[in-house]
């Protein structure tokens, strides 16, 4: 009894536990707010930590060994033509991955790095900031018969 | 007339005393509860069979989410039959660090579990308090593994990472916090005068029902049954720790009744326990590898060279976990069978219901630590959508028959 309202006092003039909430008051647009950046960041993440994926589209080479070790299934494999040659280059949707790190470790040419943004969240799932490499797959991908 | 009158009370399967679905049919007489009738099968998720079709390192990350606090426990027992059947010899040092990673798991478990039913009783200072404690291990393990929880660190052969010399001073302020903290958390949880009255005598399993229902982890140890696999059958760096005892209620100077009250005595001197352990591990950590083969498709064309079986006991934060798997010249197990501790200590629920009040259903629930999604083990329904029940015959007919198929 005595250790709990001891306790009790011990923590009414210690710090915080938590981290600060994000804004002081309800925002009249999230959007906007995030546009801004004009918020408490969250604490920062150490070295190592298992973030969103870093992809190199230039140094891949379309190995597709990534996409037969993941185990959530959540990179998928498109064609195109690099170096006059057909190949294949890869998309990793986010919003399936487990952060495992397995297709880092597998890449034979190290073109994937785990980064430490971790405030992923989004409306479209299939939209470019869910899903790796989107861009380069709209600028390069070829149709799979008029490569030839 | 002076006839027992007995009402019929169903809770579940989704209520909001549960935090997983399962279904209790009570027999209620007044406040007491006369019979207890326990229904799994609302959750089940076929895990065995989605990881026939996945090769032996995606099969990790499956396992890791059979349960979301276990998430160390059942890649271990994989990794350990897996490693028995294609005899490989894991480095020390992927052992040390095997250890302190599911310790720090064990850890977080308690806590979250002393928070749990502390909730159930209605105490939720206490609630708050031991989850505020738990966020530092939380916190340690993210920085060693680089996830808070499902944490990818183990792998066939060994570990993934390793703990680098500036991970030390992290881990060593973890273990300093919980040495400073631990006596009072023990004083705020154990001689609380709320948590007496709520949890001594009730729910009790004796000593006797324990040895016949084959409860396991912290329920077995609280009954005064003195088994722990990390004792009985070492692993990892437990053979190299000589003074490694299973906790009993007598460590706090009382006699092993078996109710609530012994679960939380179990599971709070584990903490300590646990914490003594990193601590070992920590000074005694071996130099050298942490595993055999760092690429996952070598290893994978390792195990497909190999012909046998293999089982794997660990103890996890709830009582034991054993794999066991066929390996048949396949890129994943041919079988693999998994057997979680709700799956034993579900079954004692039935004899910790005699003569429990309504009012003290949610904390008996509770005290054994339930996982139901990890028990589930299949759902039968009928073409009509009415759930038939398996006798034992039919089920090992089936068995024999599942069994042949594979086997062709």
């Amino acid at each position: 009894m005595i250790a709990g309202v001891y306790k009790f006092f011990e923590q009414f003039f210690s710090p915080k536990a938590t981290n600060i909430f994000p804004v002081k008051r309800v925002p009249s647009s999230i959007k906007e707010l995030l546009a801004g950046g004009d918020i408490y960041p969250p604490i920062a993440v150490h070295d190592g930590f298992r973030g969103k994926l870093h992809y190199d589209y230039i140094t891949c080479i379309g190995c597709a060994m990534c996409e037969k070790i993941c185990p959530a299934k959540a990179i998928e494999m498109y064609p195109v033509v690099e170096n006059e040659k057909k190949s294949k280059r890869i998309v990793i949707y986010l919003s399936r991955c487990t952060y495992c790190s397995e297709c880092v470790n597998i890449c034979p040419k190290n073109c994937l790095s785990m980064g430490k943004e971790f405030m992923l969240a989004g409306f479209d799932k299939y939209g470019p900031a869910m899903v790796v490499g989107s861009v380069e797959r709209r600028e390069h991908e070829v149709k799979e018969d008029s490569g030839a | 007339m002076s006839t027992r009158q007995t009402y019929p009370l169903h809770i579940g399967p989704t209520h909001p005393a549960f935090k997983e679905p399962v279904q209790f049919n009570f027999e209620i007489e007044g406040e007491r509860v006369i019979t207890c009738d326990i229904e799994f099968g609302y959750t089940h998720r076929a895990v065995e069979h989605i990881a026939r079709e996945r090769n032996f390192i995606q099969i990790l990350y499956l396992l890791e989410r059979i349960c979301g606090i276990c998430s160390v426990s059942h890649p271990m027992a994989y990794c350990l039959a897996v490693e028995q059947a294609a005899e490989i010899e894991v480095p020390p040092r992927a052992k040390y660090i095997r250890t302190i990673i599911g310790e720090l798991e064990r850890l977080h478990s308690h806590l979250l579990w002393t928070g749990v039913a502390a909730h159930e009783i209605g105490f939720d200072t206490l609630f708050l308090y031991t989850w505020n404690i738990r966020e530092k291990v939380l916190d340690c393990l993210e920085t060693i593994t680089g996830n808070r929880i499902n944490y990818g660190i183990l792998t066939i052969g060994g570990v993934r990472r390793d703990i680098t010399p500036d991970l030390y001073p992290v881990l060593q302020e973890t273990l300093d916090y919980y040495y400073d903290v631990f006596e009072r958390a023990r004083e705020i949880i154990l001689d609380n005068m709320s948590i007496q009255l709520r949890c001594k005598n009730v729910g009790i399993l004796s000593h006797e029902n324990a040895l016949a229902y084959c409860a396991v982890g912290p329920t077995a140890r609280a009954s005064g049954v003195p088994r722990d696999v990390r004792v009985d059958y070492p692993v990892n760096a437990y053979p190299d720790i000589e003074w490694l005892k299973p906790v009993s209620p007598l460590d706090a100077g009382r006699e092993p009744r078996g109710d609530v009250y012994d679960r939380m005595i179990v599971r709070v001197h584990e903490i300590h326990q646990s914490i003594d352990i990193i601590n070992f591990c920590m000074e005694n950590m071996p130099e050298g590898a942490v595993d055999v083969e760092p690429k996952a498709t070598k290893m994978i064309s390792t195990l497909k060279k190999v012909q046998g079986e293999g089982i794997g006991r660990y103890e996890a934060p709830r009582g034991e976990v054993s794999h066991y798997d066929i390996l048949d010249n396949r890129e994943g197990p041919l079988l693999m069978k998994v057997k979680a501790p709700t799956y034993s200590n579900g079954i004692t629920w039935m004899k910790m219901f005699d003569n429990v009040e309504i009012a003290d259903i949610p904390i008996v629930i509770a005290s054994i630590d339930p996982c139901v999604a990890c028990a589930d083990r299949m759902s039968f329904v009928d073409s009509g959508g009415r759930r038939s029940i398996m006798t034992s015959a039919d089920l090992h007919r089936l068995s024999v028959e599942k069994q042949r198929r594979i086997g062709k």
